[in-house]
């Protein structure tokens, strides 16, 4: 009975951002919900725009208790600060002066301690994070942002791009293993289809600023998926 | 050497920096945040004393705090005396004479702090002040330190504002570098050589510790 559930968040969101109008609606109503499109059409202003990093040029956005973060109509704004969103930003955004450990205990009091094991960050727990390399660097960004307790919804910004696909594998296996957890939904942001189809989530699909489509991944990135399949197939050679 | 006018200048010099770090970080801050006409005009006011002769500014300041203007009355009234010609006038004085040695380094630390790791600060729950002493201050530590040797240093070596405000009260507003004055006016080349090496030397020591931290933190990172 998902459907009688209300919705983990329910947003209105237009938004103007360089040559980008953004005008969107949706409601997050699954454990997953992936917003898919090219670069350029607005996933990421989306996502800040829900984690309070942005003032929207008129939004209403509502968690599931009906609780207002922002509303453009009467000037309410929730600073992120309040909010119980947590946001791993695409670009690791490590604080320089910090080790490992304490980047991840900056938002909880003391992180738990599998979080460094089960993102295989335990050996460079006391290391800075401009002694690591580029994964490293972004598992311990994902560890942070999931770290704090009371997450209300987690926003991960292209959380797997760039990693290769055994550690993919391991990381979507631990949030999938967090969230069962925690209970907590997850919105996450990606271009890549075969991403959206290994974790089986309702898929969001955006094109410039619009959402052209909302369901399923099989039923809303059929036509990708016929698209990549093709590609992946050899020509035929003439006999 | 003058010791009496050596301790005035230690003293005043470190009175100043003190000040100046308690005004000059929020003023920095502000600036570093954003852009318009109201911080371009903070920043041309920050900037002046390094294009005016230090004469004017004291020469200003002189008639701004003495019995001809409303602040300046004020002042007598609460104190009893007024500013000019006393060592907290020359504070007054130091201060701004100072101020952009010490915003300038400031502005350009906070500015190179990356806004992405405040919003991070942010989403984890923490509110503007804590970030800002927890992220953004100890990033900027190395701005702070030069910008705190800077105002020493240029404190110390102030002539024309201690001159045109201070006057030359020994105790209360002789630095040394207006001891040296008075000695060559004497004619007192000996003690005149000796004020002025000691002023080179500390000059020069604070300059190579300056950059010789910085060489060093160069070659961490590389």
């Amino acid at each position: 009975m998902p459907d009688l559930a209300p919705p983990h968040l329910t947003v209105q969101l237009r938004h103007r951002i360089g040559a980008l109008n953004i005008d969107v609606a949706f409601q997050l109503t699954q454990p997953w919900t992936i917003l898919f499109g090219p670069s350029g059409s607005g996933k990421t202003t989306i996502l800040r725009a829900i984690a309070g990093l942005l003032l929207p040029g008129s939004a209403h956005i509502t968690t599931d208790q009906s609780f207002t973060l922002v509303d453009t109509e009467t000037g309410v704004f929730v600073p992120p600060h309040k909010r119980t969103t947590r946001l791993a930003p695409q670009q690791p955004s490590l604080f320089p002066h910090m080790t490992v450990r304490e980047n991840l205990n900056y938002g909880a009091r003391s992180a738990e301690a599998n979080l460094l094991s089960d993102f295989r960050i335990a050996h460079i727990a006391d290391k800075r994070p401009a002694d690591l390399s580029g994964g490293e660097a972004r598992r311990a960004t994902l560890a942070r942002a999931i770290a704090p307790r009371g997450c209300g919804l987690l926003l991960l910004d292209e959380p797997f791009t760039g990693l290769d696909l055994n550690l993919r594998d391991d990381l979507i296996a631990n949030l999938l293993a967090w969230q069962q957890q925690h209970s907590t939904p997850i919105l996450s942001v990606t271009h890549d289809i075969a991403e959206a189809f290994q974790l089986n989530a309702e898929v969001i699909k955006l094109s410039e600023g619009r959402i052209v489509a909302q369901g399923p991944a099989a039923t809303v990135l059929a036509e990708e998926r016929t698209r990549l399949l093709a590609q992946l197939t050899p020509p035929k050679t003439p006999t | 050497m003058d010791t009496q006018a050596l301790g005035l200048t230690l003293r005043l010099a470190l009175s100043t920096t003190a000040l100046l770090l308690l005004l000059a970080v929020p003023l920095a801050r502000w600036i570093a945040a954003g852009s318009g006409p109201l911080r371009a005009f903070a920043q041309a006011i920050v900037a002046l004393p390094l294009v005016l002769p230090p004469t004017v500014l004291g020469f200003y300041l002189l008639v701004a705090l003495g019995p001809l203007t409303a602040p300046g009355r004020l002042i007598i009234r609460l104190l009893g005396h007024p500013l000019a010609f006393s060592f907290s006038g020359l504070l007054v004085g130091s201060v701004l004479y100072s101020l952009p040695f010490a915003v300038q380094p400031l502005v350009a630390g906070f500015r190179a702090i990356d806004p992405a790791l405040l919003e991070a600060a942010a989403t984890l729950g923490a509110s503007p002040a804590r970030a800002f002493r927890t992220i953004t201050l100890p990033l900027a530590k190395p701005s702070i330190l030069t910008a705190a040797v800077l105002a020493f240093t240029h404190t110390v070596g102030e002539f024309g504002v201690v001159l045109m405000l201070g006057g030359n009260i020994p105790g209360a507003t002789r630095t040394l570098s207006i001891a040296l004055y008075d000695q060559v006016q004497d004619f007192d080349y000996t003690a005149a050589n000796r004020t002025a090496l000691a002023l080179l030397a500390f000059s020069l020591l604070t300059l190579i510790a300056i950059y010789w931290r910085r060489s060093e933190r160069r070659s961490l990172l590389a």
